[in-house]
């Protein structure tokens, strides 16, 4: 019974901690921009997160360390400082994304400036790193960010046209309105929401805070390959609501005030309210999850003692780090830039460096050295391929498809 | 040429052509530069009515409708800039031009008076006849402002 619980605990938390600022902003961008015409993105985004932190997690299960550790060990300390430099700057973009999209969906509860909810979430974040439980932490977030199941629901109240969302779906197309490079732009906007590499190094430095052993390979293969894929569902959800709302209107997504307003047509001020909540939740989250990532690939690329399991004077360093990327972040939100173009840029440039921490763990994970007997089998191996190609496709479309639509103008 | 030397070089010329292209994506000075700002200011506007619309109908907040209201405010002002930035060669473009900004500031007008009108409904209570006729009010006021800016892009053929 206990297990039954633990694995639907991890399931909710997966679902909940699914989403963060990057695929509530593009998903919602998307919609009311494309319709329901990317949809088979977010499809491939989601199988491919399911199997990038399936290995990720197996390598942390096996080996007993950490993805960067493994990464520095096995790739050498060149190419490790390469995926490092590019993994951190995403992560600082994502970290300061996440705090303006706490502070954002405060100013929208309060009607106060998110500049000045900005110092607060900084405070909170650093609080609950510093003092809370890992476990209690992503449980409580990931729980609470299930809230965010008011856009399935709003799409049902808002009764749409199934049949036309299916097939916007199902033979996709590009808008009149749009260009074809726009299209493909955010379809690797979308494609990078779905696969942030800090989600795998949160995964796979959260197997080795939580001790995973192989006996846990199990359940954490439910988690992903249940908790993922529902979670791609809201991701579906948040675009659908734009789609059905937004799209007709003729309103493009670039606020997040303007994200909330087709559940609010939907289900009032309460379903308002439960958004709200499910916001604040999974960016909160998020925050935490980026700021534990960005502490975690520093610590395990140098060697430094790491890991909330540790009391933060055995792990001053990694505690330090992740204080100055809170500090960095907060004060790239304090130049006036809007929380939302950054959001926009990491979901991006996150797709651009992709190739650098996926290989090396399609590598290690095929490695018996470290995995003995549970390397990859052929099917992994041939998904991992064909993901490969995809994300290294992505990778470098997206610098001239940026400058070409104008970073989707 | 020492090796460095050449290396540098190599990299010094990658960077002009990378500056080429983004200079040549820069916006030229034609009727389609205007597309862009005059489709933000579109959406901007539609969303504020939007807001206004679900908040007489108590679906909303005035926090979460005022701060929609200002979002589209800021964003009408970046569209203003860029229009702004934008050089109008001929008399025609510059009359489209100049038409074009002031239906940004008949936007941006209808705007702030609804994020004053949103403002103010946060501590009456809705039912109150005179939010609903502030609120009605600016929603008369909205709706002028996204006919005006339609009537100009099908003028322009911006839509």
């Amino acid at each position: 019974m206990k297990r039954l619980l633990g694995v639907a605990l991890g399931i909710l938390t997966a679902i909940g901690g699914f989403v963060d600022i990057g695929d509530l902003v593009t998903n919602a961008v998307v919609g009311s921009r494309f319709g329901m015409s990317l949809a088979w993105v977010v499809v491939i985004g989601v199988v491919g997160i399911c199997l990038f932190a399936n290995m990720s997690g197996r390598v942390a299960a096996v080996s007993g360390r950490a993805t960067f550790e493994v990464i520095r060990e096995r790739m050498g300390p060149r190419a490790g400082l390469a995926n490092l430099g590019a993994s951190f700057l995403i992560n600082l973009m994502t970290v300061t994304a996440e705090i303006g999209g706490i502070a954002l969906a405060l100013q929208l509860a309060s009607g106060v400036a998110y500049m000045l909810w900005v110092p607060f979430a900084l405070l909170a974040v650093w609080l609950v790193i510093w003092r809370v439980k890992f476990s209690i932490m992503e449980n409580v977030t990931g729980l609470v960010g299930l809230t965010l199941v008011v856009f399935a629901v709003a799409l049902f109240l808002l009764k749409p046209d199934w049949g036309s969302l299916a097939a916007q779906a199902l033979s996709p197309s590009v808008p009149g309105e749009e260009s074809t490079g726009t299209y493909w732009y955010y379809a690797i906007a979308l494609f990078g929401a779905a696969m942030t590499p800090y989600e795998v190094f949160f995964f796979s430095s959260g197997a080795v805070e939580e001790r995973w052993k192989v006996k846990d390979l199990v359940q954490s293969r439910i988690n992903v390959l249940l908790g993922f894929p529902l979670g791609g569902f809201l991701s579906l959800a948040i675009a659908a609501c734009a789609a059905v709302v937004l799209l007709p209107a003729g309103i493009s997504v670039t606020t997040l005030s303007q994200v909330v307003l087709p559940v609010a047509q939907a289900g009032g001020q309460l379903a308002l309210a439960v958004l709200i909540l499910g916001i604040v939740a999974a960016t909160f989250g998020a925050a935490l999850e980026t700021t534990l990532s960005s502490g975690y690939t520093l610590a395990q690329y140098f060697g430094w003692p790491w890991g909330k399991f540790r009391r933060p004077a055995a792990a001053s360093r990694f505690h330090v780090a992740m204080m100055v990327v809170l500090l960095a972040g907060v004060a790239v939100l304090a130049t006036g830039v809007d929380p939302i173009l950054v959001t926009e840029y990491s979901v991006v440039f996150s797709a651009i460096a992709l190739p650098l921490t996926y290989l090396p763990i399609l590598i290690v994970a095929n490695d018996p050295q470290y995995m003995g007997k549970h390397v990859n089998g052929r099917a992994v191996n041939v998904a991992g391929l064909v993901y490969l190609v995809i994300i290294l496709v992505a990778s470098i479309a997206a610098i001239p498809l940026m400058i070409a639509s104008g970073a989707g103008a | 040429m020492s090796k460095t030397a050449r290396r540098v070089a190599v990299v010094l010329a990658f960077l002009a052509v990378i500056a080429g292209l983004v200079s040549g994506c820069a916006p030229q000075p034609s009727a389609d530069t205007l597309k862009g700002p005059a489709k933000e200011v579109a959406s901007a506007v539609r969303a504020g009515s939007l807001a206004v619309e679900l908040r007489m109908a108590d679906s909303t907040t005035a926090a979460a409708a005022s701060t929609a209201a200002d979002d589209m405010l800021g964003q009408v002002e970046s569209a203003t800039d860029k229009l702004h930035g934008f050089s109008a060669p001929t008399p025609e473009e510059r009359t489209v031009r100049s038409n074009m900004l002031a239906s940004f500031s008949a936007v941006s007008r209808a705007l702030l008076h609804a994020r004053d009108a949103l403002n103010a409904s946060s501590g009456a209570p809705l039912a109150s006849a005179d939010i609903r006729d502030m609120l009605s009010t600016v929603q008369s006021e909205l709706r002028a402002a996204t006919d005006q800016l339609d009537n100009l892009m099908t003028r322009a053929g911006i839509q």
